[in-house]
């Protein structure tokens, strides 16, 4: 038995260590927000929280998370108001949408490390593939972000 | 992916090999037609086209017309000396007839240029021993944010009974501006892509 805290719920699974986190949130646990993209952490889709911290789920296995806490985008605020998701919503990046999850969730780890980006600061840690292109967008809804933040 | 930028390609090229401005030129061969030189003469504004750009640096421009739809950007790329490319900044200018959703339009050029910017620098598929080589995006490159330059959408409507296409026009022409502001800024000329295989020499 593996214990894991997800969105706040502790989680007893009866699953092996070396399961994909990824699995687990989406198989074992039925939250599907979280995508799986390419499988070996290059899209960033499966961008989850771990004890705070943007990882990629699908490169991590539940083994090396059990005791900690790990946040999916369901968990990521009661109401959806969290200052990215407003951001996401007012700029309208969203397209199709597959990445958009694991856009938000690595946003919003970026933001509290960096509260005032710049735009290189954008490029420079935020790796996230995005095939329908929202490019653009994002970088003027984390810099909305970042202002709701402050206030 | 062969290249071919619309009519008189040939003649362009004889233009250009003569020192003719490459704005000038298309206004010239575009006269008759005043839709296209609304979206033409907007993104030759709005790019300060003419202007000097500093060393190793280019604009491109290139105009079409796709699921009913005229786009026009110009592209201004720098070009490293070990001759790598990079698309600071796309002015785009388009006229689809008339516009619902200003917000959607705009959304869909910005992105549709990224996703044409992947498949001029990097989108390639090889095939080997019977096999498609690149499998994941671990051998497919894509653009990211690092890659994606300030991109500026301008409506030139010209209204009438035409309600153009938005989802494929951006794409579509991202590759021959980019192609061409790397002529411009080296002087080689762009015959197939994607532009990783192309050898660029930058400024010395
Ligand atoms: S699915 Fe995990 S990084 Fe792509
Ligand atoms: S919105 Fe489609 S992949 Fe990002």
């Amino acid at each position: 038995m593996i214990s894991i805290t997800v969105n706040g719920k502790v989680h007893r699974l009866d699953v092996e260590p070396e399961m994909p986190l990824l699995w687990v949130i989406r198989d074992e646990l039925g939250l599907t927000g979280t995508k799986f993209g390419c499988g070996i952490s290059m899209c960033g889709a499966c961008t989850v929280h771990v004890n705070g911290e943007a990882v990629r789920s699908c490169g991590m296995v539940v083994g090396d998370v059990a005791g900690k806490s790990v946040t999916t985008i369901e968990g990521l605020s009661p109401d959806s108001k969290h200052p990215v998701q407003q951001a996401w919503l007012a700029e309208g990046v969203p397209q199709y949408g597959y990445c958009q999850c694991g856009q938000i969730m690595a946003a919003a780890a970026f933001l509290k490390e960096h509260p005032k980006p710049s735009d290189a600061d954008i490029d420079a840690n935020l790796t996230n593939i995005c095939r329908c292109g929202t490019y653009v967008r994002i970088r003027s809804a984390i810099h909305r972000a970042a202002a709701l933040m402050k206030t | 992916m062969r290249l071919v930028e619309g009519q008189g390609r040939t003649r362009l090229a004889g233009a250009l090999a003569a020192g003719q401005d490459a704005y000038k030129f298309r206004r010239a061969l575009l006269e008759h037609r005043p839709d296209f030189l609304g979206v033409l003469d907007k993104i030759a504004e709005k790019s300060d086209w003419g202007k000097p750009l500093g060393q190793g640096r280019g604009r491109g421009i290139a105009i079409f017309e796709c699921y009913d739809t005229i786009i026009g950007q110009v592209a201004e790329v720098t070009v490293s000396k070990k001759g790598e490319v990079r698309v600071d900044r796309v002015v785009a200018s388009v006229d689809c007839g008339h516009v619902v959703n200003p917000g959607i339009v705009e959304a869909q050029i910005q992105s549709g240029v990224i996703y044409g910017l992947s498949a001029a620098l990097y989108g390639e598929i090889t095939i080997k021993d019977g096999r498609v080589e690149q499998s994941n995006f671990d051998s497919y490159q894509v653009v990211t944010l690092a890659d994606t330059p300030k991109i500026e959408v301008y409506l030139a409507l010209s209204g009438g009974k035409k309600w153009g296409g938005i989802g494929e026009p951006g794409t579509a022409s991202t590759a021959l501006a980019i192609a061409n502001e790397v002529f411009a800024a080296t002087g080689t000329r762009v015959r197939s892509l994607p532009l990783k295989n192309v050898k660029l020499v930058g400024p010395a």
